[in-house]
């Protein structure tokens, strides 16, 4: 593709959107053109459309978006994991030196929970049910179990009940326990640079939540790791993110540093989604929804929030706008392209 | 659990009674009586009839029959068959093992590639393995296995592998040809239990996979074959745990049909037997025999749950 993009080149040709960022950081992982097509009775589902983005050393990059923006598609796609007769196109999906889009399984496997971990999305059943924690925790730590240090750090996240009552199956565990365990062992088992973690606070009550939170941000201290954290909660994402991805209808519309997605966002829909936050929301003005639903937007040929968007023009139904960068943010939308449509 | 298993063993010997109860009860209430199969002179002059009936015990009170039937069966005493006078115990004792063998056999036929093919059809879902396995046990499921008994019969035209009338013999006796003769029956009764394990089996594996758990044991880095045997095999395995107990509950206990068909003298045949001649004795004595594999064997599935899966064992501390 382009060679010699540069901050200077011009913006509707950008076809990496990230290769300003690029020059100054190398991306721990580097996703460009990922698309994911499940397979259904009604044809293809195309869940995932051409995203890419960039997860730099030691980082927690948010990913938000409504329940079926394709985020944990991005997730299981990163991880090698889409279920059989899934479509996986990718130009690239780069993590220290290699191309996972290219690896046989084999290869993966070595990635998968020792450079990579995944956090699921549901905590509660994401251990055996009939098998005993302790033999679980056997399972992934092996005889790191043993490790003094590694038991001291199990106990101060507050598992010393696990390690007390190894006998018992997950079942006698709280769901915070759980969630704390099995991120435990996501992150502790082999010291991974990447934790994908999937919404693994959304079934829990705010107080986990909050305890949750302060754990990954602990294992980011400590372990240097970095996260891309998924969750269709900006209040959240707000907490714990360095940079936020948005996404809509399988794209990624807009990527930005987390102050500027709340001061200046530029996309209409990261605009909708800031509005329609309690907390941005003074306490005597009602909230603001956003009209209309995000069903079958992730089928529309042009921009997905189109049929949605307040400030839609002919050109967003018909083409999909190239991303371009706005100093530290990379937007997909033809206002902020301005002739990125024609120019593509 | 020692209370458990104790509980479990007085249910079984409750149920047991009962149905010695009921079988004694029915019969006895039916009109038919071993009288009615001697010869005509005797069955139709009512002298000679009461003579017989006085001798067989049959014209004492009900109540007095059955508990000398059960007090007999408490000693281990099945009584005598009233057609010819053989003890019935001896009988079953002859019986039951021909049938446990043919059950045994067809259930080792059905389950070691019901557990393969089931496994492998889940490993290569929707692949082609998957499909053929499908439609396997679709037609296996639904050949009538008296039909398919017949058809085999006509078919297989070597006398190596059929045992004519009565032509059974003893493993004890000649291990190779007892085999040989038990193959095809043994294959006739397992098949829709190998079908029926297959389908569960991996509707089960399919389901377990599906789970969140493997979903997370795939990726901290697992293989499928290690998740298969830590985490998959055991969640699949409880429904499947089922079917098989009742289904091999069924091979056990000998099936008429096949016996019949085959002319293998095990337990099904007795009883058809028994039947005819009108021979209460025994065929209670068959009744009791049959209803004491399907509650042990119900009672080791039971048990074997709790080794399966330990959510049933921990429940039972908390009831
Ligand atoms: N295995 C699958 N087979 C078919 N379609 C699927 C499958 N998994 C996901 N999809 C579809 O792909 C789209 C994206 O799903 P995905 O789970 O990635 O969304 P999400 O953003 O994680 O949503 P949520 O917030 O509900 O978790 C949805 O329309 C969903 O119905
Ligand atoms: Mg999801």
């Amino acid at each position: 593709m382009a060679t010699t993009l540069g901050p200077g080149s011009r913006p509707g040709t950008a076809a990496t959107p990230e290769a300003g960022a690029a020059a100054d950081q190398a991306a721990l992982l580097r996703v460009r053109g990922l698309s994911v097509t499940y397979p259904s009775a009604r044809g293809p589902v195309p869940a995932v459309r051409d995203v890419a983005f960039d997860v730099r050393p030691g980082e927690i990059l948010g990913l938000v978006g409504e329940s079926g923006s394709g985020k944990s598609s991005v997730c299981t796609a990163v991880m090698g994991l889409l279920p059989d007769g899934t479509r996986l196109d990718a130009d690239e999906i780069g993590f220290e030196g290699r191309d996972l889009a290219r690896l046989r399984e084999r290869d993966l496997r070595r990635i998968r929970g020792r450079r990579i971990a995944l956090v699921p999305q549901q905590p509660m059943t994401s251990l055996a049910p009939t098998t005993p924690v302790g033999r679980q925790l056997r399972w992934y730590l092996g005889d790191r179990l043993d490790d003094p240090q590694l038991r001291g750090t199990l106990q101060a996240i507050g598992l010393g009940a696990v390690l007390d009552r190894p006998h018992d199956l997950p079942g006698a565990f709280s769901g915070g326990q759980l969630q704390r365990l099995v991120i435990a062992i996501a992150a502790l088992a082999h010291e991974p640079a990447l934790l994908l973690a999937d919404e693994p606070t959304t079934t829990l009550d705010a107080t986990v939540q909050a305890q949750v939170l302060k754990l990954l941000l602990t294992l980011r201290e400590d372990l240097g790791l970095a996260v891309l954290y998924v969750s269709h909660d900006l209040a959240v994402v707000a907490q714990i993110c360095d940079r936020v991805g948005v996404m809509y209808g399988g794209r990624l519309v807009e990527t930005a540093p987390v102050a500027e997605i709340f001061t200046n966002p530029r996309h209409p829909y990261t605009r909708a989604l800031v509005a329609a936050m309690p907390s941005t929301t003074p306490a005597d003005q009602p909230l603001r929804p956003i009209p209309g639903t995000a069903e079958g937007a992730n089928l529309l040929p042009g921009c997905p929030f189109a049929p949605r968007c307040p400030e839609v023009m002919d050109v967003c139904r018909t083409a999909m706008p190239a991303p371009v960068r706005r100093a530290a943010a990379t937007v997909g939308c033809h206002r902020s392209g301005g002739e990125a449509g024609e120019a593509a | 659990m020692a209370t458990y298993i104790l509980r479990r063993a007085i249910g079984v010997l409750v149920v047991m009674f009962s149905v010695v109860t009921a079988m004694f009860l029915l019969l006895h209430a039916s009109p038919v009586s071993p009288v009615n199969q001697l010869a005509p002179q005797v069955a139709a002059d009512p002298v000679a009839r009461a003579a017989v009936e006085h001798k067989m015990g049959l014209d004492r009170p009900l109540v007095v029959q059955y508990f000398d039937y059960i007090g007999g069966l408490l000693t281990g005493d099945f009584g005598v068959s009233l057609y010819d006078g053989s003890s019935v115990a001896d009988q079953i004792g002859r019986a039951l093992p021909v049938s446990l063998e043919l059950g045994l056999l067809a259930a080792l036929l059905a389950v070691v590639p019901a557990v393969g093919l089931g496994t492998w059809s889940a490993l290569r879902q929707g692949r082609a393995v998957d499909q053929v396995t499908r439609v396997v046990t679709v037609v296996a499921m639904s050949l009538p296995g008296y039909w398919l008994a017949v058809v085999l019969l006509v078919m297989v035209d070597n006398p190596d592998f059929l045992p004519g009338a009565g032509g059974y013999i003893e493993f004890s006796e000649d291990p190779v040809r007892n085999l040989q003769v038990l193959l095809l029956p043994a294959l006739v009764l397992g098949l829709a239990a190998f079908a029926m394990i297959t389908r569960s089996l991996r509707g089960g594996l399919v389901e377990a996979y599906a789970s969140d758990h493997v979903a997370f044991a795939r990726a901290m880095g697992s293989s499928r074959t290690e998740v298969l045997r830590r985490v998959a095999l055991r969640g699949a395995v409880v429904p499947t745990l089922t079917v098989a107990g009742v289904l091999i509950g069924g091979l056990l206990s000998g099936t008429v049909l096949v016996e019949n068909v085959f002319q293998i003298p095990g337990l099904g045949q007795l009883m058809v037997t028994a039947f005819q001649r009108q021979d209460y004795q025994l065929a209670l004595g068959g009744c009791v025999a049959t209803a004491a594999i399907f509650l042990v064997l119900n009672l080791v599935v039971d048990l074997l749950y709790l080794v399966v899966d330990p959510r049933t064992r921990q429940g039972l501390h908390r009831a």
